[in-house]
């Protein structure tokens, strides 16, 4: 497939690199000269400069050819007039980021239904969403629900306190015979990724990844050993439009939402939008700021500036005042690994939550895709086609190889964990652990 | 005779003096010329119904009434305004327009010897014009119908002028627009007042309307012409003068009372409000929190009354009732001496009369929605002190307030106070009765009228000595005209007289080093 992405800035260089990587070609638009030559030199691809409303720069990029237009520049009407450009040379999807509410709401549904846009993407909100779900399993470093919320999947580093901790996969497994509420999808531990087989024994440090049926999170979250409450109360420490979207929706639970904004204005403005959030004014690592809001008392503080550095000092800070949760943004991810020694419990990059929208609608066939942050492996949620070589089959006959793990059968929407003697139907919905070099033939068998 | 050609002879004077002038761009002139102008067609309905009654004041009526018709129209037709009048201007041409009437006003209760006193007929104009129901002319009925009619005209077109300041100007001048279209969700283009020019057409509308259709109501609880019009001009203005001493309980009826209650109701109800019922599209606007707790307070006090006065019959009831609406309505009518009620009504009675109607009606006093915003401030006050960074915004209906619409209801919170305090020192220093003198100040700010412990409910200011009285008469004035626009006209006018007198501030030598 060829691929034009407009925009190379966090979000678009992340989407180029992993497209590039799955092995389509990809070319990227970028009007800033110094950004154009700092991914120019990180990036593998066709690098184009030049506006994404420039009908001759989009020439340049390969518009005739292009079957995809990814448009994540950070202004909306860049990447509304770069699909609309796409659009009329024929390009056959597109894909578009907005990110004003005004041009995200039904008013405007004609305007996106006429720049042709076949996806609409708003990083920031996901990001939110997946910082509140996050929030949701307090001591989770990741969380993705697939099958229609009917499966989660949990991520988090095992404490040597949790139950967990020093058994095989296969005593665990023993113990919860007949019917499994949980199968553990990966397991990370020194740098490296593994779909691990029933001889690996669990031990404190690693980073699972865990497959859990709606139902058992609760007791599941107690094995890993971090069953605590979801927060009552919210510290937000920066004031960005992810920040002003979270505290809409925690607002809308009833959590009382504290924010840090640094810039009067905007501060001004979201205590105008938010009504039931308390807003202070000032720096998010100036420690006495933090101790008028009271850090101490919070059950989560959540730092999400553009600033790496001030989101790890402060989460650093809340961490020592007493805050029971932390959770920074990070952007550059050669920062993660420092992070959990350090005491901060999650980072996340808005970046993976975009990519993984733009990787789902790429891969077309694909219910759902989450990518995590540290280490490789994907979970895939697949729909099993009529007629596919996997239906009528158990999952022991399909012979998978050990990069591929089934983790969870959702039929009419009643969750099971995967066994070999597990048969597939059509219409079943799977998820599916994979390294990236297996997602390919995992799409042939249910497609 | 001889006192009407007075009037004339004054008018075709100005009219003279005027003439020259050209169509001479100003702000001054054409607020004369129309309030003039105003005044003559005023006084001509007047003498209408003088003609119909015992005809008395007819010919003075009629006379002055052609005369400042004609000098007034043929003035208004040579001067124009200066074109793109600022906000400030506006409010000028609104107060100047209101000082005319006043002095026309005080001519014709003086040239028809309703009054023989300046001061008296002073009072009773400025009552008038500020929508309040204290009157020193006693009894009531023996003035000629064309004086009752044109003394209701005063507080209807005082209400109408008030108006005009609260919805068109003020906002434009002062901010505090925003909380006009508060709970509109939809474009504004509709709302009552997009331009000046609409919206003063649209208000005049629907205030006369709304006269009119009180009249022929009125004529259908059994009350005769006169005392029909002349209530209806004075109860959509929320003014309260009637044609008897013993006010609405003159009439001993029922209806008249319940419909004089839903009258007064609507009067003080916002017109922005209104406008949109009448458009059929007021559901955002019930939600308004304004509305609410005016309806609120309104039924809160009639059940107090209820209670408190142990009403156990429909009149008591009905009296009640009455009485919680015209003061929160600020009109002023009268059914009962409330002087025989308890202590505690009498506390709850003036504590609803100083907060008043709400914005944006003919009511007075410190409004509902000033009240709502001095919640606001008090509260992010509160949190403000706990969280010295925080960023805290005031908010009405659970919108933002702008900051300089809140900085102007505190102002004016302030100033409303210190009128008040100032008023009750000078009435009671001037020999008024310590409860008397500070509830007539309360009442006369907010143009509710009567007071307590004034002798009787029925009694009125008169029961205070004459210069007590008239020292009520800068509350009134101030509180109906919303405070700063006179002292803007004011400190206009101080300058230019300085000016024309060629006072100038004595300016050191710039060169001197000392």
């Amino acid at each position: 497939m060829y691929v034009i992405v407009v925009g190379a800035g966090e979000v678009g260089s992340y989407v180029a690199e992993r497209l590039s990587r799955e092995g389509h070609d990809v070319a990227v638009v970028e009007a800033d000269p110094d950004r154009f030559h700092q991914v120019d030199r990180e990036l593998d691809v066709l690098m184009v400069l030049g506006s994404g409303t420039h009908p001759r720069v989009l020439a340049d990029a390969g518009l005739s050819k292009a079957d995809l237009l990814v448009a994540v520049t950070t202004s909306d009407e860049v990447n509304l007039i770069a699909s609309l450009l796409a659009k009329q040379s024929g390009v056959a999807r597109t894909i578009v980021r907005i990110e004003s509410p005004e041009l995200r709401s039904r008013d405007a549904a004609g305007l996106r239904a006429s720049s042709g846009a076949d996806l609409v993407i708003d990083p920031d909100e996901e990001t939110a969403q997946e910082i509140l779900e996050l929030l949701e399993f307090p001591g989770a470093s990741e969380v993705a629900i697939l099958g229609g919320g009917e499966v989660i999947v949990l991520g988090a580093r095992v404490p040597a306190s949790a139950p967990l901790a020093g058994q095989s996969l296969s005593a665990i497994g023993v113990q919860y015979e007949p019917e499994w509420d949980f199968i553990v999808g990966s397991i990370s531990r020194g740098g490296e990724t593994i779909i691990p087989r029933g001889d690996v024994v669990i031990e404190p440090g690693d980073l699972l990844r865990l497959v859990v049926k709606r139902r058992a999170r609760r007791e599941v979250a107690k094995l890993l050993g971090i069953n605590r409450d979801a927060p009552h109360r919210v510290l937000l420490l920066g004031g960005g439009h992810t920040a002003s979207v979270l505290a809409q929706r925690l607002c809308r639970r009833g959590v009382d939402v504290t924010i840090v904004e640094r810039q009067p204005d905007r501060a001004r403005v979201l205590a105008e939008q938010l009504e039931r959030a308390l807003v202070l004014q000032g720096e998010i690592t100036d420690a006495d700021l933090l101790e008028e809001a009271g850090v101490r008392n919070f059950d989560a503080v959540v730092a999400l500036t553009g600033e790496d550095d001030a989101n790890i000092l402060a989460c650093l800070y809340a961490k020592a005042a007493g805050a029971k949760e932390t959770v920074a943004v990070v952007h550059r991810l050669a920062l993660l690994d420092l992070l959990g020694q350090a005491g901060v419990d999650v980072a996340l990059s808005p970046r993976t939550a975009t990519a993984n929208g733009v990787l789902r609608f790429v891969r077309g066939d694909v219910a759902a895709v989450a990518t995590f942050l540290r280490g490789e492996a994907e979970v895939l949620e697949f729909e099993v086609a009529p007629g596919s070589r996997a239906e009528g089959n158990t999952l022991a006959s399909l012979q998978l190889p050990k990069t591929v793990l089934v983790a969870a059968i959702v039929r009419d929407g009643k969750p099971q964990i995967a066994r070999g003697r597990s048969s597939f139907r059509a219409r079943d919905h799977v998820v599916v652990f994979a390294m990236p070099q297996a997602v390919d033939g995992v799409a042939r068998l249910f497609g | 005779m001889l006192r009407s050609g007075g009037t004339s002879w004054l008018a075709a004077r100005l009219a003279f003096a005027l003439a020259r002038s050209d169509r001479r761009p100003s702000v001054v002139l054409p607020p004369v010329a129309s309030a003039t102008a105003g005044t003559g067609a005023g006084l001509l309905l007047a003498a209408a119904f003088d003609v119909a009654g015992d005809g008395r004041d007819v010919g003075v009526l009629a006379s002055g009434g052609l005369a400042l018709l004609l000098a007034g129209g043929a003035i208004r037709r040579r001067v124009r305004y200066r074109p793109r009048l600022t906000p400030t201007e506006r409010c000028s041409a609104i107060v100047i327009s209101w000082m005319v009437l006043l002095v026309w006003s005080v001519v014709v209760y003086l040239a028809t010897g309703t009054f023989s006193r300046v001061d008296d007929a002073l009072f009773e104009s400025v009552a008038g014009l500020s929508t309040t129901s204290a009157t020193v002319l006693a009894p009531v009925e023996e003035a000629g119908d064309g004086i009752l009619i044109w003394r209701a005209s005063t507080q209807w077109i005082g209400g109408l002028l008030g108006l005009f300041l609260g919805i068109i100007v003020l906002p434009a001048a002062l901010g505090g627009r925003e909380l006009l279209t508060r709970s509109v969700d939809r474009a504004p283009a509709d709302a009552l007042a997009p331009d000046a020019r609409t919206g003063m057409r649209r208000i005049v509308t629907v205030y006369g309307g709304g006269a009119l259709l009180l009249t022929a109501l009125h004529l259908v609880v059994g009350l005769d012409g006169l005392d029909a019009f002349a209530h209806a001009l004075a109860t959509v203005s929320s003014g309260g003068f009637s044609t008897r001493t013993g006010s609405i309980a003159a009439f001993d009826s029922a209806a008249l009372e319940w419909l004089t209650v839903a009258g007064m109701l609507v009067a003080g109800t916002s017109l922005v409000v209104l406008w949109w019922v009448l458009r059929g599209a007021a559901r955002p606007f019930l939600r308004s929190t304004e509305l609410r707790v005016y309806l609120a307070m309104v039924a809160g006090t009639s059940v107090l009354f209820v209670v408190w006065t142990t009403a156990s019959t429909h009149t008591e009831v009905r009296h009640a009732v009455f009485t919680a609406v015209s003061a929160i309505s600020t009109t002023g009518y009268r059914v009962t001496d409330w002087d025989a009620w308890t202590s505690a009504t009498h506390g709850l009675l003036i504590t609803v009369v100083s907060v008043g109607a709400m914005s944006c009606s003919a009511g007075g006093g410190l409004r509902v929605v000033r009240l709502l915003g001095m919640v606001s401030q008090l509260r992010r006050e509160v949190v403000r002190q706990r969280y010295p960074s925080s960023v805290q915004v005031a908010r009405i209906d659970g919108r933002a307030v702008e900051e300089r619409t809140l900085e102007q209801m505190v102002g004016y919170t302030f100033s409303a106070t210190l009128l008040v305090v100032v008023t009750s020192l000078t009435v009671c220093a001037l020999g008024a009765d310590v409860v008397a003198g500070i509830s007539l100040s309360v009442s006369s700010f907010a143009t509710f009228g009567p007071g307590i412990d004034a002798g009787g409910a029925f009694a009125d200011a008169l029961v205070l000595p004459a210069p007590a009285r008239a020292s009520l008469l800068p509350a009134m004035a101030l509180g109906h005209l919303a405070i700063l626009p006179p002292l803007l006209v004011a400190s206009a006018a101080v300058e230019e007289l300085r000016r024309a007198l060629g006072l100038r501030r004595r300016v050191t030598d710039l060169r001197s080093r000392e």
